[in-house]
């Protein structure tokens, strides 16, 4: 994995890891590279890349031990200073003064209890982030957040303390304990011995576990930097002055942007109407101004939007980005998709529309299931769609009768089309059917041709839905087999009698077992493996649930409401 | 967390209010609870118990309206710190400490509240803290010659130790003490 030659810059199909940072010549360029590849996905080091382009860290990685030492002393005298413990030794142990009730100046249980009801706030939000995931169910993690955020809110104070900040930490804390937990692991595992003792020492002090509040304060402090203007409200001179007097009825958007946030999404609008008429025109229609979705988007930099693994990918992006100008650009143009199938293709048209110079435009086709939430689940807004008509036995394979088979013909040509590359890759027998069907359908049964639309789009959904599911999935069988594979290892290492050997054997093929979810090869017609030749390695990956999905697919159909 | 400890207001039948310079510490948002020892006379002064926090206990006083059901005794557990809550006046001989230690035993507290003797005093025995917020207006008492301190107390639970501010009002300004008490291993 890790390269024990010292080479300019790493590749970025290899993983990128605790001894890359070391070895490598880094730079915004590099990790953007690295970034946007996917390549932190499964790496230990991404709180590092993250410090890195946050400029918490210099790229020269002598400095690093004196910048986090002196990060870290500075978190502790903040801590001191903000965090008040009346019963603390210093302050004045005069019960006269130093008493819950008086009224004294120098009492510090006056700013005890000032502190009390963002206490109280701060403690509530904290109480409910992620709650999904056991990490964040912890005491200690839970008392560390309150306090990061107690004393951000205080030393911040014209920022102060609002809801969805927490959101924005709790990924962070996230990211540094799994990264600590990472290196202790590669460093039993003697991962390390490419390394000097210097240099370890250098990364031993940089996945320091004792340090995890410490450095998760510096690392949120660096990300509001830029967030924190989408939390700050309207400027007092404004809104002491009132400028616009408030019309009875007046709908948000029709107001005048007074911050920056506003602003923002006033630029959200504008974007959607350029670049997707249709849509704005939907969104208009209905009244649902930007100003109702896209203020999560940019305050929570879509916290609430994707599972946490894709977030974490999106964020090596966006943090990145950070560095940059324009940054509120970029973020417009990400918005336009919420929730989406798949974050791989979603970033590089993010990546596009930001400077289409530079980036090309991913061949995958994006998909807009504006109706489905990212894990699959139908969205609540939902029911503003118009009900699809179900035909569920039409969609059965292709033994039907004829005219059903052409009917069929598009739903499943588009869902190839979905799953595959769209732009250039269809070839084979099936292609110029599908050029003949825009003629024929709407001659022969328009309406029916409306239905066959909606059921296709109803099946790329689906098939979005279930993509992303395989995508954790595969993920998961991945880390499992690693897991596995590592144990395996350590029995063997035990003894090496036969019983030994034949445990490990076992758990090997039970990896294998594992690993074979991803990779069973599916029985395709030929045109399919045609077209598989242009299909990049994370298509292929994806090819044999595509089977599966049919029968999924048919099985929700079914349970669909009938009109 | 702060608990308020007051009681034997008498009013308005001995005192007419609580001095305005009580008044002004006890403000709201401060104490989690509010524990009374009794004698509270009326439904007015129980209300302004309710302002200082929405926690608030009370037991019976000999004074209080029979209708109103007070309990006579009662026990809140704050932090770690059993808190039994007893007017006193049952316990007779009046304020006798072995007899106080007796109910604290049968109540199995940490801390036990007493009013009834009209004077502000927190005592450690036997592993035991007993305390007594005297009474909050300084009405006059049968059991007592001369005038009465206007006085309550305040406890600071912490995880292991418990702070008690004793606040009396003498010469017309408020005075404080501070009395820490450790839970002991045993108990």
């Amino acid at each position: 994995m890790s390269t024990s030659k010292v080479v300019p810059t790493p590749s970025t199909t290899l993983s990128f890891d605790a001894t890359s940072l070391i070895k490598y010549k880094l730079s915004d360029e590099v990790l953007a590279k690295v970034a946007a590849s996917g390549s932190l996905r499964s790496s230990s080091c991404r709180s590092a890349v993250w410090r890195l382009v946050l400029r918490c860290l210099p790229y020269e990685t002598k400095d690093w031990e004196v910048t986090l030492s002196r990060s870290r002393n500075l978190y502790r005298t903040l801590k001191e200073k903000h965090l008040v413990d009346p019963h603390d030794k210093k302050f004045s142990q005069d019960p006269e003064l130093n008493n819950p009730l008086a009224s004294t100046e120098q009492n510090p249980w006056n700013t005890f209890f000032e502190d009390n009801d963002l206490r109280d706030i701060i403690g509530k939000d904290v109480s409910r982030t992620f709650p999904e995931i056991e990490f964040f169910q912890n005491g200690n993690i839970r008392q560390m957040m309150s306090e990061i955020l107690l004393i951000y809110a205080k030393e911040h104070r014209y920022v102060k303390y609002r809801q969805g900040m927490h959101e924005i930490l709790a990924p962070l804390i996230f990211v540094i304990y799994l990264d600590n937990e990472g290196f202790l692991h590669a460093k039993e595992n003697d991962e390390l011995k490419t390394l000097t003792v210097e240099e370890e020492d250098i990364l031993n002090c940089l996945f320091c576990k004792e340090y995890l509040e410490q450095d998760s304060y510096t690392l949120f402090c660096a990300v509001m930097l830029e967030v924190s203007r989408w939390y700050e409200d309207p400027a007092p001179s404004e809104t002491s002055k009132q400028p616009m007097p408030k019309e009875p009825y007046m709908r948000v958007q029709d107001s005048v942007p007074s911050s920056r946030l506003m602003e923002d999404l006033v630029d959200i609008g504008n974007l959607l109407q350029d670049i997707d008429p249709t849509l704005a025109k939907h969104l208009s229609s209905l009244d649902i101004p930007p100003q109702l979705y896209g203020l999560r988007w940019l305050r929570l930099l879509f916290g609430r939007e994707m599972p946490l693994h894709d977030l974490l990918f999106l964020w090596d992006v966006l943090l990145i980005d950070l560095l940059t100008s324009d940054y509120g650009g970029c973020l417009q143009y990400l918005m336009r998709y919420p929730p989406i199938a798949d974050i791989d293709s979603f970033v590089k048209l993010a990546r596009h529309y930001r400077n289409p110079k530079k980036n090309a435009k991913p061949d995958v086709k994006l998909n807009n299931f504006s109706h489905i939430t990212v894990s699959g689940s139908s969205h609540p807004n939902r029911t503003q769609r118009p009900q699809r008509p179900v035909a569920p036995s039409k969609a059965r394979p292709e033994l039907e009768s004829p005219p059903t088979i052409l009917a069929l013909a598009p739903v499943l040509q588009k869902m190839k089309n979905t799953i595959r590359d769209r732009s250039n890759t269809v070839s084979g027998p099936s292609s110029p059917r599908r050029s003949h069907e825009p003629q024929r359908e709407p001659i022969r049964t328009p309406q029916n041709n409306d239905n066959w639309t909606r059921e296709v789009q109803m099946m790329e959904e689906q098939v979005s839905t279930l993509q992303t599911r395989l995508n954790e999935q595969d993920m998961m069988c991945c880390q499992i087999s690693k897991a596995l594979e590592v144990c395996a290892e350590d029995v063997r290492n035990a003894k090496s009698s036969e019983q030994c050997d034949a445990l490990a054997q076992t758990i090997l093929e039970l990896s294998k077992t594992l690993l074979s979810i991803k990779t069973v090869p599916v029985n395709q017609s030929p045109s399919k493996n045609g077209k598989n030749g242009n299909v990049d390695e994370k298509q292929k990956l994806r090819d044999p649930p595509q089977i599966r999905h049919i029968n999924e697919m048919i099985d929700m159909t079914s349970k669909r409401p009938q009109i | 967390m702060l608990v308020l400890l007051i009681g034997d207001f008498n009013m308005p039948h001995r005192s007419a209010n609580i001095s305005p310079k009580f008044r002004k510490l006890l403000v709201p948002n401060k104490m989690q609870h509010v524990l009374c020892t009794g004698n509270l006379c009326s439904r007015e002064t129980f209300d302004y118990l309710r302002t200082l926090s929405s926690d608030v206990h009370v037991v019976k006083g000999e004074f209080d309206d029979e209708t109103l059901k007070y309990p006579d005794t009662k026990v809140v557990t704050v932090g770690q710190f059993r808190i039994g809550v007893c007017h006193g006046h049952q316990i007779i001989p009046w304020g006798d400490s072995r007899m106080l230690e007796l109910l604290a035993r049968q109540l199995d507290v940490d801390i036990l509240v007493t009013g009834n003797s009209y004077e502000c005093n927190a005592v450690e025995k036997s592993g035991r803290f007993f305390v007594d917020p005297g009474s909050a207006t300084g009405s006059f008492s049968v059991n007592k010659t001369g005038p009465v301190t206007p006085s309550f107390a305040l406890l600071d639970v912490q995880a292991d130790n418990v702070v008690t501010y004793l606040y009396r009002l003498i010469d017309d300004a408020v005075k404080v003490d501070r009395i820490i008490y450790k839970k002991s291993k045993s108990t």
